[in-house]
């Protein structure tokens, strides 16, 4: 049927890539402070060194192309508004009280027992979703995708008794994502960072007002795609994202640690390092061709930003970032193109027809 | 999905199968591809038998559905083998043939059995015969002479702009064994409707020591309509000139 070395490959044969991860001994936790956007202040070997993504727009917008027009830059940019400004959303501490409400009670601890964890832990994605997440997973609070410092080299010391972490994702919009790569799309991101700061703030003061710890967290403290993929919401694609079955990449994710006795959710594996080996849609369409076209997973890196240790397709993410920059702004091609975003999403929209789209809709 | 037992014979695999096929005709729910990750060995050997008989390539309502949501699965054993088995049929239809052509290129060397049926697309005058070329360069065909021209036409006419771009990619990558590949980038470069195939130029260009190349940047710079092009190049020339430096 076919030669041995198909065979050696099948797949009972492969280490995993996810959602079981395989781990050499060189895995280290990852700091902060080696990832793209920590380098670009501190490594010089870097070649877009001290070279920030918005850097390049004013000379992008003199031109006016569209996808590429202060319209479309100022939507992007508007669109972190709420996480950018709302840096509350990410305290570890108990907020205070807002003025202009009456002092609240303090919150004593809801009782939660072998009896009503199940219930408890539905609520707890009932209301996730309710403040807008679309979808949400339990697991066990696991040190290892913990940072150990931030960006700015502050050491990381996740309070002590953390047994659980929520995992939340939201799905980002169809309509500006698909216009990839453009400034629209930035609208896609920023509007999911600015979600996350909304869901997760609110998440948390739940689990406070029920007396348990809450540590709310974006794209900060932790890894958030091993823990989405802990958690059950993906797998890890060989555009290096988390990929879901639903919706692809095209989900924005975030995180809340906490201690509330909850259930954990089981990892799911709908065969996707196999589709991942048989396309290589993403890796095609990238603009800078930073995702590997290697048929098989390795331990392979290409810079500092890469964690070691870990079995999977890596991205060079420094040329990732090199068209970020050369664009004014993120690029979501990879998203874009996956076969699983188009189960629920479109392909490709011109840009000026997204505007003509969204007019057309007033 | 939860499969209430274990399945055992060949014969029950394939009817569940088709009958979980047939539930992703119009509206899919995705439940097909958990079944065939449990049986992908099975599955791959039902596969391969079916393929070999036309009319169920010619299915368009079945046949599609195994292509999104089975294929994929199968075990490796089974894979190329199906695609191979695909692809012996002459008279199949374009959309299939782009479709089993690109994932052939995808696997690279381990299709290599793929190039006599690969070839007979090279004198296609449609997008068949670029993809083709382009299948035909990642598996490993060595005949450059016979490629050069069609990744050329690849480059130039594609009808999408990725497959544009992976011909330029590949043109790149055989470099050192093609013969005057420059000076249909440096066209591409000056005339390619799509600015994302155009900064990609750049952006290779950016890795060519070549005067021809660098020229080339100097005049995308000051003349392409595209911020985005402009700026790649500006990038690229900057890499270049720093290659010179040290």
């Amino acid at each position: 049927m076919s030669n041995s070395k198909e065979k050696k490959q099948g797949k009972t044969n492969h280490p995993t890539v996810s959602p079981n991860f395989t781990l050499k001994d060189d895995f280290e936790p990852f700091s902060e402070w080696d990832s793209i956007f920590g380098r670009v202040k501190w490594d010089k070997d870097m070649k877009t060194y001290k070279v920030f993504m918005y850097d390049k727009v004013p000379q992008i917008l003199d031109d006016k192309q569209a996808g590429y027009t202060q319209i479309d830059h100022a939507l992007a940019i508007a669109s972190w508004t709420v996480h950018d400004y709302f840096r509350s959303a990410f305290s570890w501490e108990p907020l205070g009280n807002p003025n202009n409400m009456m002092p609240g009670i303090k919150a004593e601890e809801y009782t939660i027992n072998d009896k009503n964890i199940g219930r408890i832990t539905k609520t707890i994605k009932a209301v996730a979703k309710s403040f807008g997440a679309s979808m949400v997973g339990i697991a066990a609070y696991d040190p290892k995708w913990v940072y150990t410092e931030d960006r700015a080299e502050t050491p990381i010391d996740m309070p002590e008794g953390m047994t659980a972490v929520i995992a939340i994702g939201t799905v980002m919009d169809t309509d500006t994502i698909s216009t990839s790569p453009s400034m629209i799309q930035g609208f896609a991101s920023g509007n999911g960072y600015s979600q996350m700061a909304y869901i997760v703030s609110s998440l948390a003061q739940f689990i406070r007002n029920l007396g348990y710890r809450a540590v709310p967290t974006g794209n900060d403290t932790a890894l958030s795609i091993p823990i989405a993929i802990d958690a059950g919401l993906g797998q890890l694609g060989r555009n290096g994202l988390l990929t879901t079955r639903e919706h692809g990449a095209r989900v924005r994710l975030c995180k809340v640690f906490t201690d509330m006795p909850l259930e954990f959710d089981e990892k799911v594996d709908f065969g996707l390092t196999d589709y991942c080996r048989k396309c290589k849609r993403c890796a095609e369409a990238c603009e800078n061709d930073a995702i590997s076209f290697d048929n098989e997973p390795s331990f392979k890196t290409y810079s500092p930003s890469n964690n070691k240790g870990i079995y999977r397709w890596a991205v060079d993410v420094d040329k990732c970032y090199e068209f970020w920059v050369d664009n004014g702004g993120e690029c979501s091609t990879c998203i874009n193109v996956c076969p699983f975003n188009l189960r629920s999403g479109l392909n490709f929209t011109e840009p000026k027809d997204y505007w003509d789209k969204r007019l057309a809709e007033q | 999905m939860t499969q209430d037992k274990k399945l055992t014979k060949i014969e029950d695999i394939s009817d569940k199968l088709f009958g979980l096929v047939e539930k992703e005709i119009g509206k899919p729910k995705y439940d097909v591809e958990l079944f065939v990750q449990e049986y992908s060995k099975q599955v791959g050997k039902i596969i391969y038998e079916q393929v070999k008989n036309i009319n169920f390539i010619r299915n368009n309502l079945v046949f599609p559905v195994v292509v999104k949501q089975v294929l994929p699965y199968v075990d490796d054993e089974y894979y190329v083998p199906i695609l191979l088995e695909i692809m012996k049929h002459e008279d199949i239809d374009n959309r299939i043939s782009f479709i089993m052509i690109q994932k052939l290129g995808w696997k690279g060397e381990e299709a290599k059995e793929a190039i006599p049926y690969l070839k007979r697309y090279l004198t296609r005058k449609d997008n068949l015969g670029d993809l083709a070329a382009l299948s035909l360069a990642k598996i490993g065909y060595d005949n450059f002479d016979e490629l050069l021209p069609l990744l050329i036409s690849a480059m130039q006419k594609g009808t999408f702009y990725t497959t544009r771009m992976n011909a330029a990619r590949l043109m790149l990558l055989e470099r050192s064994k093609l013969q005057d590949y420059l000076p249909s980038m440096i066209t591409a470069l000056e005339k390619d409707p799509d600015f994302r195939f155009r900064q990609k130029i750049s952006r290779y260009f950016g890795t060519i020591n070549d005067p021809k190349a660098k020229a080339a940047l100097k005049k995308t710079i000051k003349k392409d309509t595209h911020p985005v092009v402009r700026m790649v190049a500006k990038t690229s020339l900057d890499d270049l000139e720093k290659l010179a430096e040290n």
